[in-house]
């Protein structure tokens, strides 16, 4: 499938200037107008796309349910000192509380599809 | 050079999908040419009328035919009245402006406003068309020779291209654009767009005349399949000739042949293979 690199960067441009909503549906079809100049590549293309993104979507639709501090609290739990440091312009506030018997059920079940 | 803040949203007489939406939208924001492409009759031309009423800017439309050439859209010199002028001997010879007739893509450029330009049919042209206005469309500006004035457009126009496909356009004209293929309306979508149109058919009518449509369409073989605008067509005739339902009525998945028919099918190849259709299936009943 013929792409130049210069559609690559419209690609990235648009996305910058958010002319999209982030979702995949949208992002499918703005990738497709912008890198794909001729109908009979579409096919092509929504079988590279479908298998990129295969599963992605499920992962998108679960996230918005998991509680930002489980994932500080992840972090903190991994992060060495260092990292906390470079972590330091997302305003993440890292405590010297450390849990390692933090446990939840559900908290492990979201953690297999995260990481 | 100022940017065009709006969106495009569909409108009351053009229905818009929602991909083509976010790419009229994108062509907007970033400010890049669009490139729309399908079957004749799916409403290319008519994208960029309504994207000017729906923006409320001015449109300003080159249709292209197999003579235009890329110069044409940019000014022209007129020799042949200068050279008359000459022999008359009008002062208005000594200016060599009053003898450049500038064209559609000078008049978007020096538009107090943002305009819509449409480029309608780029494909009728000489290969090479796309390719001469590389630099217009990129930088949006060109180079007056005669006069060795540099045009620059005051505003960026919006640029909708449109394409039926006969010939391939050039890989570097492609890059530069947004690409948008109108495919065939599905049924869902073809009954909005009738809706526009005629809002008081009868759904019974409708229905029915919407089956044989597609029966027709589908049918294998045909030289021009019939296309939205002639199906539009077709229901203001039967409107008009007060049709009722039942004549479209075919039993079972069999075709029967649909009053006026004429303005469905446009040659007479497709009328007989049509007919001869008909007709086998009458036979194995």
């Amino acid at each position: 499938m013929p792409v130049s690199v210069r559609e690559f960067l419209t690609l990235l441009e648009a996305l910058k200037e958010g002319v999209i909503e982030p979702s995949i549906d949208e992002f499918y079809q703005l990738a497709r107008m912008t890198l794909v100049k001729d109908e009979q590549h579409f096919d092509r293309f929504d079988q590279v796309f479908g298998s990129y993104f295969n599963g992605v979507e499920q992962i998108m639709a679960l996230a918005p349910d998991i509680p930002l501090d489980w994932l500080e609290k992840k972090l903190q739990r991994v992060l060495t000192t260092d990292e906390k440091r470079l972590a330091g312009p997302y305003n993440i506030v890292f405590d010297n509380f450390s849990n390692e018997n933090f446990v939840s059920p559900h908290y492990y079940i979201k953690e297999d599809l995260l990481l | 050079m100022t940017k065009t803040k709006s969106r495009f949203d569909g409108s009351q007489s053009y229905v818009a999908t929602d991909d083509l939406k976010l790419a009229v939208n994108a062509a907007i924001q970033l400010q890049r040419p669009l490139l729309i492409k399908g079957e004749p009759g799916t409403g290319k031309t008519m994208l960029a009328e309504e994207v000017a009423a729906a923006l409320n800017m001015p449109l300003m439309q080159w249709h292209i035919k197999s003579t235009t050439k890329a110069q044409q859209g940019l000014y022209e010199y007129d020799a042949v009245s200068r050279l008359r002028d000459s022999q008359l001997g009008d002062e208005k010879v000594n200016d060599i402006r009053n003898y450049i007739v500038k064209g559609v893509l000078w008049q978007a450029f020096e538009a107090d406003e943002p305009v819509v330009l449409l480029i309608d049919e780029i494909d009728k042209a000489d290969i090479e068309f796309p390719n001469d206005l590389l630099r217009e469309i990129d930088r949006m500006e060109f180079y007056v020779y005669e006069t060795r004035e540099l045009i620059k457009a005051k505003h960026r126009p919006l640029v909708i291209i449109t394409s039926n496909n006969e010939k391939e356009l050039p890989d570097a004209f492609l890059r530069r654009c947004f690409f948008h293929y109108i495919s065939f309306p599905d049924a869902g979508t073809m009954q909005s767009i009738v809706d526009v149109h005629h809002p008081n058919i009868k759904q019974e009518l409708l229905d029915a005349a919407l089956k044989s449509f597609y029966q027709i369409r589908s049918l294998p073989g045909l030289k021009k399949k019939p296309s939205t605008s002639e199906l539009i067509d077709w229901l203001k005739l039967l409107l008009a000739e007060d049709i009722p339902a039942e004549a479209l009525y075919s039993s079972e998945d069999k075709i029967a042949i649909p009053p006026l028919h004429g303005a469905l099918l446009k040659n007479e190849q497709d009328i007989h293979l049509f007919e001869r259709l008909v007709m086998m299936n009458r036979n194995h009943r």
